[in-house]
């Protein structure tokens, strides 16, 4: 089947599309780049990097601007995804949805509208095993937002290793923190990947910080040979 | 031992389908094994105690086009539950009709008669669901969602099943469905 994956830049999208390549054509990427900060349903920093994402993996992407307005993103996504089925001829979508019901119903919908099948592979799957899966796949994968107490400016701009795993299982004992952010506390960049055929450099970044909400913009990247 | 049904046509569908499923069985430390339905064999049935058949998503009818491949329910004495397509499959089974019926997202269902699966009067479910069961004389309506029928018993034998994904919001009707008489490990 030809797919096309959501894709948002961050480990969850990444992990995603790495499943359904072992199931399906993955023949697209599709993003929506959000003037909202506070998009109800896309991940916000550094979704400008996903082109050079798609870059890197080799494969096209489609992406549409979205002011964020609640209803009026989906409408932007029906479009998004209307017209990457157009162009790559596509039969399914694939998210990176875990938790949220409100974010996978609205994706559900708009695929039986638009006669896609739809897979969520994330789907429930718990979230220090999601981690230690994307660490095990060895991704390179930074922390590019956080945006809930107790997460400092000292996470912004952190590689997801073993260690921090281990740091926000804690966090997530003792504040009940969603350790891989489902909740929108925390959001990633992913900079390599297996299925990645070159891998990102970040060349210039900026970080902006204040009372437990901040953002690792990631301001100029290249692409090096792996 | 818990078997698990899975009747997804798609490989990629498994992890949203069935593997929540297998994994809230984990956590009550029960034994299952998974079996997708065309591989299901003799041994696997008479060994299960209990039956639970997944859904699967909302494009994927191919079930429908092997029913033959489920008659083996309606001649095992066990407790199966059929979550979404797997109560559509029951309901086909017992000659029910199927029809097209859309209801996607989260909403409230209403309990209309008093089961052992939830205490609740009302709580809300996620629903993925393309076709409605319209019960015949086996089985009972036990909740509503609205205007759609979503959880069913059959009055003779020990099989339940719900148009909802309990995976998702109700996992304790899956718990309760399995902890009914069942063995820990």
């Amino acid at each position: 089947m030809r797919v096309g994956v959501l894709f948002s830049g961050g480990k969850d999208s990444c992990l995603a599309l790495q499943k359904s390549m072992s199931f399906h054509d993955v023949v697209c990427l599709i993003s929506l780049i959000s003037e909202s900060p506070e998009s109800y349903m896309f991940h916000v920093p550094n979704i400008e990097v996903t082109r050079r994402q798609a870059e890197a993996m080799g494969l096209p992407i489609v992406q549409r601007r979205t002011k964020g307005m609640k209803e009026e993103e989906l409408e932007d996504l029906k479009k998004a995804i209307g017209k990457a089925r157009a162009d790559f001829d596509l039969q399914g979508i694939v998210t990176g949805a875990v938790k949220s019901v409100y974010q996978s119903t609205r994706v559900q919908r708009i695929c039986k509208l638009l006669g896609l099948w739809c897979f969520d592979p994330l789907w429930l799957k718990d979230e220090i095993e999601l981690l230690n899966e994307v660490v095990q796949r060895r991704y390179e994968v930074i922390i590019s937002g956080v945006f809930a107490f107790p997460l400092d400016r000292e996470f912004l701009g952190r590689k997801l290793d073993l260690d921090m795993i281990r740091k926000l299982e804690r966090l997530k004992l003792e504040y009940g923190l969603s350790p891989a952010g489902e909740g929108g506390e925390l959001e990633t960049t992913v900079t390599d990947a297996p299925f990645f055929k070159r891998r990102l450099e970040i060349l210039d970044h900026d970080v902006s910080y204040k009372d437990y909400s901040g953002v690792f913009r990631i301001k100029e990247v290249r692409l090096m040979d792996k | 031992m818990i078997l698990i049904v899975n009747v997804c046509s798609d490989g990629l569908s498994y992890f949203e389908f069935v593997k929540p499923v297998e994994d809230i069985i984990r956590k009550a430390r029960m034994n299952s094994v998974t079996r997708h339905f065309l591989s299901l064999n003799h041994r696997d049935i008479s060994q299960a105690e209990r039956v639970i058949i997944c859904g699967t998503t909302m494009k994927d009818f191919d079930y429908l086009d092997h029913m033959e491949k489920f008659k083996w329910i309606t001649e095992v004495d066990k407790p199966v539950l059929g979550i979404c397509a797997g109560m559509q499959i029951l309901g086909k089974l017992y000659g029910c009709s199927l029809l097209e019926r859309t209801k996607i997202g989260r909403y409230k269902v209403k309990i209309v008669r008093k089961n052992s699966f939830t205490s609740k009067d009302e709580f809300y479910s996620y629903f993925l669901n393309s076709k409605a069961v319209e019960p015949n004389g086996d089985f009972e309506t036990l909740g509503e969602s609205g205007k759609l029928r979503c959880i069913f018993e059959h009055k003779y034998k020990r099989f339940y099943g719900c148009l909802f994904h309990p995976e998702v919001l109700n996992p304790e009707i899956i718990t309760n469905f399995m902890q009914q008489s069942m063995p820990r490990v």
